[in-house]
């Protein structure tokens, strides 16, 4: 009953909007058309080149058009007309008076100084130059010359403060993003708002739909998303129509990937000769006569493949005075770099907006998207296909001569191309996401924005286990159907007033809203076993004949926010700059007692070239120049629903049998605490900035320094285990601190008529550190096969790597003397380990901190260069001093085990090579040589050429005959190179699942990034 | 004009400001809350039998043996190298704190105290009205016989811990351990209490509820609970109670241990277990894991652990007692009958020579699934409260010799050995006690009573040095101190 109650209310609201609207059609009367003139004309530059699509328009009326390919437009304007307004990127804007002559022909001036842009702030937007907040802007071509699938990867080294790692390189595969490091162990994904719709995800978009991106970074800015901004927020804003503009467009691209198969590992005969050391200390040797050292598989070579990738877009755009439209199709087709994975995705996007009369327009942006992913076992330390494909040993063929698989006679791990091959797994998500909004201008300079939004996502998963035989370790006798479904129902409003005004030089730009967002999620999942066979037709539900082993699932919560938000922005003589924001969210998942937060902002700005005292000091290499300061807090609800409650469970595990014959009785009862008073992780955040105009607008630069610490950071508190809860309460007590230095710069200029090229740079300082985890134990996170890979502890930051440092191996009589006394096993070639506590005893307390995933600094670099028709873009992005944790070394590194080995091992210590830089092999490795140290840690620092693209477009003289107004054909490369030490198969390891936030730059076998090479074409008409 | 933007002002106005509250009071979907819990007698009983669950855990049941059994005269841990290493310092009485044993059985007790407390708030505040298929006095009965038996089966491991009587709350993690003395009197006053709830055995439909607690089994864990006290008057009393509950001895020992003899008359208390087919992870499992574990290493499945030690044979060669040692001692001659002779061939890792009978299934009671075997687990027998009220009898003042004898050779025909109705004093008192090994032999009690009656010294002499002063009790799970930040002490060491 309840549960219809709240239902209600949000449709009570979406009512009452639509009473609105109603009103406000009837109520304010229809704009009138009155007679008309017709006016023509061409527009040329300076040198009397036309101009194409030069926008003109009747000031003050509805009425405009473009030039077309011989800068010719005419238009009809009313006849209560008075100036023409002449505009075209570039170059300076010009107003002709409409006088007797029908025909208007005008020279414009290219522009010497940059144009303000305007950016997109969240709930409104402002003059790039009134900025007071940390805001990083990418523009759609940076976007869109990618080919990869998921938006966010494209943005990778575009941003300052912006860290993108894919957590695997499969085709549809999850990414990560933190801005300006990490501040919680929770999740510490951003924000995404997509046209105003508030997302966790991006992977429907398409890049070439993207009008523009915002990154809000300091809470200054991201204050107005209240208890969603401490992680950032990144605001996307799609294309749409422009007036007088209607074009086609389609573009395509095709393309090969490929990865680095060559991980320098040993081939048959290296692998058999080091068994053959190693048998000598095995208690029991391994029969080395069932191996064919003749055999050298490369493992990762038989998993991965020459991968294909397609991609095409049709849009049609344009408007007229009353309208805009922007409608695009986009069919995306990915192979993956292993073997049996791939992606696909349709999606169709639908922008359009109205004026209905002079006070009131109304739009919608709507987007479908649908998406079907093949996809194979990753982040499994036993398993994992990666994984299996670097530890296999190499004298196991894929298959043998009889045809019958290969696998390891040593050891249960699994040959990766059966298990390839014996894997069906795939999911396909449907997500539908749009608005509806209307503006009414009340009054001047007085806006009214309702919006009703929605994102419905459908996801489905399909996996199969057929029948088969590899060898007694890997094996399946029963096959069995695996079916699930999760739907996510959110739908939301949102409200806002705005106002802007000028009083002299006192400027005004403020916003009052209010927004209520629902979400609905639901999954169900069911297995069943014995289908008739194995084949695609019988890999369903129904087919599974054995009714015992049927099993059902399903889960289901609900969570809303309800929100009020305000923000001032206000100028006093475009020197001065303030804003303060202030939002409160209420949010179902806190109790009642903390279940609204308070999220405010404050910044100042000053616009000191502006101030008639620099003026006067005539540096005209200076142009313009700003300093900002902000300050705020903002929260972070990225967490599960219900903490607040008591939850009951009713799992399995709490049945009890009894009667004769056994019954099996289900039990309920609560296993975890519950905390009432759980309530919002909070960051508070300062940040300093400077931005810098210089040289007649070709050289802009920023600075800034930020610091941002998150306080109340939700942590499960470890309770005794005579409470006789499973797990404790949810509560509020760590603290993390990130500060750094963020520096950007852009150069554009132009050399001669026909030379144009820009230069980028970006640089991102990251500090991190856990100042306080309350009364809680350090979290160990990252689980690998011998252990934890990370361990977050106060003093160091989030997910560092914990384990022993060593000191080489030992060669000297005193090294052996007095290790021995610490590791009584230890012998000549053994690792040292530091006792770091200096102690007498090599224990626990010796671990410490060996390495840290998170980098000192990243940073991005880009060059671009136009001669004529030929374009070219280079864009490189890298880490710099964070470590990779190469748990592949556990195998790799083994001097003692059966698997496959890196070629270092090759050096190892013996009496005749006392100079090894490997221990010495030893099949009855006593030392533990193995254990978690810093012989796993390796330099993660990379540089990657991210994107290079070379573009031709034809001259529009020559196409303008088939109405193409542009045709231009490209070859693009996407991580051609990377420049890195690091040994395994990719730097760029981001968590070993998209949840597993402490797992962060751990290695169990990651998925590598591809190298992609396309070529395609881009066709306007 | 004007005055219809002023309108939409206001209208925008209702808009912006007209939320209800309500709309953020989001419950759990497909789960109860606390709050919502306990208005139904549905949701009572639902309560008690995950208050039970915890018996069946297979980290609790695996120290029934593993330590009952295992850390005594009668057997040694086996198994693979491995595990007789890892098991080592545990037998030889250097028990480590972190022995994943020690924990689990700490761990899944109070797991089951907390549901047991859960069951005993929530039902006691419950509306007598509400009840008519259950009765509320008998789930209340059940919920603190639970609560009695988890402490028991704590306070005689680890001595001093820390009393829970209600559900906790966060504020509770600051508790320190409680005396023994404290926590032995709750439990009295629980199984007392429980007692005056239950129905007699002869009062259930055993095709529906056997394995459910009974006032049986209540008192006679009262009569095994003053025993550890040495509160003789009442233990005898508490025996006498189980004996007016139509209890009878079955005729023929070896019947009890089968699948047939699950719930027989002299049954008062059994872990029921059956085989299942779609529950098989460790912990959802509702079979008997630990068949899996003692059968012989080298048959379908099995590992091999828990094998009796010659001298448990020993003792039952030296009391001429043939019925029992047949019935609990399986040896290779056993096996060659009942395995293949494929799976005979096979068995290795014999260390002792013996395998426990009373968790062997012949290969076709066996499951498919190796964690599901359908072995129900005995905890309390007619034959020990006998042996308890002889006890009693003897120890007691006055010593009552004949009444001692009398209960002894009740035990001692059904086994068909001959009745002692000579022994007096200590001599008879050590006598019951030898009798209380052969019967109750690898049912996981002989630790527990040579500890008990302070004869572990001389008794456990052959497996190592073992000091009353520190050896009486299993470490606190050093985990345990960790996590209370050193308000939970550890035991002597």
């Amino acid at each position: 009953m309840k549960i219809t109650n709240k239902r209600k209310s949000i449709t009570e609201l979406t009512a009452r909007v639509l009473v609105l609207f109603l009103f406000c059609f009837l109520g304010i009367h229809a704009f009138a058309q009155s007679k008309a003139i017709s006016l023509s004309g061409t527009v040329t530059d300076q040198k009397g080149q036309a101009l194409i699509g030069v926008n003109v328009v009747a000031t003050g009326t509805s009425s405009g058009t473009i030039t077309d390919t011989d800068g010719k437009w005419s238009l009809s304007v009313p006849t209560t007309a008075t100036e023409l307004k002449f505009s075209y990127i570039g170059y300076t804007d010009k107003a002709i008076s409409i006088g007797s002559s029908r025909v208007i022909n005008v020279q414009l001036t290219e522009s010497t100084e940059q144009i303000d842009e305007i950016v997109v702030i969240g709930y409104g937007s402002v003059r790039k130059s009134d900025l007071t907040g940390a805001v990083s802007s990418v523009k759609a071509d940076a976007i869109a010359r990618q080919p990869v699938a998921n938006v966010a990867q494209a943005l990778q080294g575009l941003a300052t403060g912006v860290s993108v790692t894919s957590n695997s390189g499969s085709p549809g595969g999850s990414v990560s993003i933190r801005i300006r490091g990490i501040g919680t162990i929770n999740d510490a994904n951003p924000l995404y708002v997509v046209d105003g719709m508030p997302t966790s995800n991006v992977s429907f978009l398409n890049g070439n739909d993207i009008q523009n991106i915002e990154v809000l970074k300091d809470a200054s800015a991201t204050a107005i998303y209240g208890s969603r901004g401490a992680n950032g927020v990144i605001l996307i804003t799609t294309k749409h129509g422009v007036i007088g503009k209607d074009q086609i467009e389609f573009s395509s691209y095709w393309g090969t990937q490929q990865i680095n198969t060559d991980l320098g590992l040993l081939n048959g005969q290296q692998w058999y000769d080091i068994q053959t050391e190693i048998n000598k200390t095995r208690a029991t040797p391994i029969n080395l006569a069932n191996a064919d050292p003749s055999i050298s598989t490369n493992w990762l070579k038989e998993v991965s493949q020459k991968a294909f990738m397609q991609n095409y877009g049709l849009s049609f755009s344009g408007g007229d005075e009353k309208s805009t439209y922007n409608l695009s199709l986009n069919y995306l087709y990915q192979d993956g770099t292993i073997k049996k994975t791939n992606y696909e995705r349709i999606n169709s996007r639908f922008n359009f907006e109205r004026k209905v009369n002079k006070a009131i327009s109304v739009g919608t942006n709507f987007n479908i998207a649908t998406s079907d992913r093949d996809k194979i076992l990753e982040g499994s330390n036993t398993v994992g296909i990666m994984n299996s494909a670097i530890k296999l040993e190499p004298v196991v063929p894929v298959k043998n001569a009889d045809g019958t698989w290969g696998y390891s006679k040593y050891i249960d791990y699994p040959n990766p191309v059966a298990a390839i091959e014996y894997t069906n797994s795939n999911e396909k998500n449907l997500n539908f996401v749009g608005n509806l909004y209307a503006k009414v201008n009340l009054a001047k300079g007085l806006v009214f924005k309702t919006l009703l939004g929605i994102n419905f996502n459908r996801y489905d998963s399909y996996d199969f286990d057929p029948t088969y035989f590899v060898s007694n370790a890997q094996q399946n006798t029963i096959n069995r159907v695996y079916r699930g479904y999760e739907k996510t129902d959110n739908i939301m409003t949102e409200n806002t007033l705005n106002y802007n005004g000028n009083f002299g030089k006192h400027s005004i730009n403020a916003v009052i809203g209010y927004t209520a967002e629902q979400t609905r999620y639901e999954d169900i999942y069911a297995t069943k076993q014995n289908t008739p066979n194995n084949t695609a037709e019988m890999q369903y539900l129904s087919a599974a004949q054995l009714a015992s082993s049927a099993t059902a699932t399903g889960t289901a919560y609900e969570s809303a926010l309800l929100s009020y938000l305000g923000r001032v922005n206000y100028s006093y003589d475009d020197r001065y700059l303030a804003t303060t924001t202030f939002r409160t969210d209420g949010s179902s998942r806190f109790g009642k007692s903390n279940r609204y937060g308070y999220f405010p902002s404050f910044a100042l700005a000053w616009k000191f070239t502006n101030e008639s005292f620099v003026k006067n000091l005539g540096l005209d290499w200076l142009d313009s120049g700003k300093v900002r300061l902000g300050w705020g807090q903002v929260g972070n609800q990225n967490i599960d629903n219900y903490m607040f409650q008591n939850l009951l469970t009713s799992s399995a595990q709490y049945a009890y049998l009894y009667g004769i014959p056994e019954t099996l009785y289900q039990g309920i009862v609560a296993v975890a605490m519950g905390n009432a008073d759980v309530k919002w992780e909070t960051t508070e955040s300062t940040n300093i900035g400077i931005d810098l105009s210089l040289l007649r607008g070709r050289l802009n630069f920023s600075g800034e320094y930020y610091n941002k610490t998150t306080k109340d950071m939700l942590l499960i508190e470890p309770i005794p285990y005579f409470l006789g809860f499973e797990t404790g309460p949810m509560t509020n007590v760590g603290s993390v601190q990130n500060k750094g230095w963020e520096f950007s710069f852009e150069w554009r200029d132009k050399i001669g008529k026909n030379f144009g090229y820009n230069i980028g740079g970006n640089i991102t300082t990251i500090k991190n550190e856990v100042l306080s985890l309350g009364t809680g134990k350090a979290i160990s996170g990252g689980a690998i096969r011998n252990g934890n890979a990370t361990y977050t502890s106060v003093g160091n930051p989030i997910g560092s790597f914990w384990g022993y440092k060593t000191d080489g191996l030992i060669n000297t009589a005193e090294e052996y003397a007095d290790v021995r006394t610490r590791q009584p096993k230890a012998d000549y070639g053994d690792v040292i380990f530091v006792n770091n506590n200096k102690d007498e005893v090599l224990s626990d307390l010796d671990k410490t901190v060996i390495g840290s995933p998170i980098p000192d600094f990243i940073y991005g670099f880009n060059l671009g260069a136009e001669y004529k028709g030929i374009d070219c873009s280079i864009s490189f992005e890298g880490s710099y001093g964070n470590e990779i944790f190469n748990a592949m070394r556990y195998f790799t590194y083994s001097l003692a085990d059966v698997t496959n080995k890196s070629v270092d091992v090759l050096d190892y210590y013996s009496a005749t090579n006392t100079d090894g830089t490997m221990p010495r092999l030893n099949g009855n490795d006593q030392n533990d040589n193995n254990r978690i140290s810093d012989r796993y840690i390796e330099d993660g620092s990379y540089l990657r050429l991210k994107n290079l693209q070379i573009g031709y477009t034809l001259p529009v003289s020559l196409t303008k005959k088939f109405y193409v107004t542009k045709f231009r054909f490209f070859v693009s490369g996407q991580n051609l190179m990377t420049f890195t030490k690091y040994s395994g198969a990719d730097p760029e390891v981001g968590q070993i699942s998209s949840t597993n936030y402490l797992s962060r730059g751990v290695d169990i076998g990651t998925y590598p990034q591809a190298k992609t090479i396309t070529g395609g074409i881009n066709i306007t008409f | 004009m004007k005055s219809t933007k002023i309108l939409g002002i206001i209208l925008s106005a209702l808009v912006l400001f007209g939320c209800s509250e309500d709309f953020l009071n989001k419950t759990k979907l497909g789960a109860l809350t606390t709050e919502s819990f306990f208005v139904a007698e549905g949701d009572a009983n639902q309560a008690v039998i995950a208050a039970y669950s915890d018996l069946k855990d297979y980290r609790y049941t695996w120290t029934i043996w593993a330590f009952g059994d295992v850390l005594s005269d009668d057997a040694t841990y086996s198994g693979s190298d491995d595990d007789v290493q890892a098991y080592a310092l545990m037998e030889s009485y250097n028990y480590p704190a972190d022995n994943g044993r020690v924990l689990g059985r700490y761990q899944i007790l109070y797991r089951g105290i907390n549901k047991a407390n859960q069951a005993i708030d929530g039902i006691s505040k419950m509306d007598e009205s509400l009840f008519h298929t259950y009765n509320k006095n008998r789930l209340l009965g059940e919920a603190l016989f639970l609560r009695a038996y988890y402490y028991h089966e704590l306070v005689r491991a680890y001595g001093d811990v820390p009393l829970m009587t209600k559900t906790p709350t966060i504020a509770d993690k600051t508790l320190a351990r409680t005396p023994a003395s404290e926590v032995y009197a709750q439990i009295e006053k629980d199984l007392i209490e429980a007692a005056g709830y239950l129905p007699k055995v002869s009062e259930i439909v055993k095709a529906k509820e056997a394995g459910r607690i009974t006032r049986g089994a209540a008192n006679a864990m009262l009569s095994r609970v003053y025993l550890y006290e040495k509160k003789y008057v009442e233990c005898k009393a508490a025996s006498l109670e189980v004996f007016k509950d139509g209890y009878a001895l079955m005729p023929n020992y070896a019947d009890v241990f089968t699948l047939a003899g699950e719930h027989c008359s002299e049954s008062i208390l059994e872990i029921d277990h059956y085989n299942s087919s779609t529950q098989s992870a460790a912990t959802t499992n509702n079979g008997n894991f630990h068949v899996l574990m003692m059968l012989p290493y080298g048959t379908t499945y099995g590992y091999g652990i828990n094998q009796p030690r010659q001298s448990l044979a020993d003792a039952f060669d030296a009391a001429g007692d043939v019925v029992r040692k047949e019935a609990t001692l399986l040896t290779p001659t056993d096996l060659q009958a009942w395995e293949s002779a494929a799976d005979f061939a096979k068995l290795a890792r014999n260390r002792t020579g013996y395998y426990n009978q009373k968790y062997y299934l012949k290969p076709a009671e066996r499951s498919t699934q190796i964690r599901n075997n359908p072995v129900n687990i005995r905890l309390i027998r007619l034959s020990e409260v006998y042996l308890n009220y002889a006890e009693a009898c003897v120890k007691g003042s006055p010593v009552d010799n004949t009444t001692a004898r009398e209960y002894l050779n009740k035990v001692k025909t059904r086994a068909k050995i001959a009745p002692d109705n000579t022994s007096t004093g200590d001599a008879l008192f050590d006598v019951i006690i030898n009798e209380r090994r052969l019967e109750l032999a690898m049912e996981g009690h002989r630790f527990w009573d040579m500890i008990r009656t302070g004869k572990a010294a001389t008794a456990f002499a052959s497996k190592g040095t073992f000091n009353p002063a520190t050896d009486g009790l299993l470490p606190i799970p050093q985990a345990e101190i960790d996590n209370s930040g050193g308000i939970i002490t550890q035991n002597p060491m």
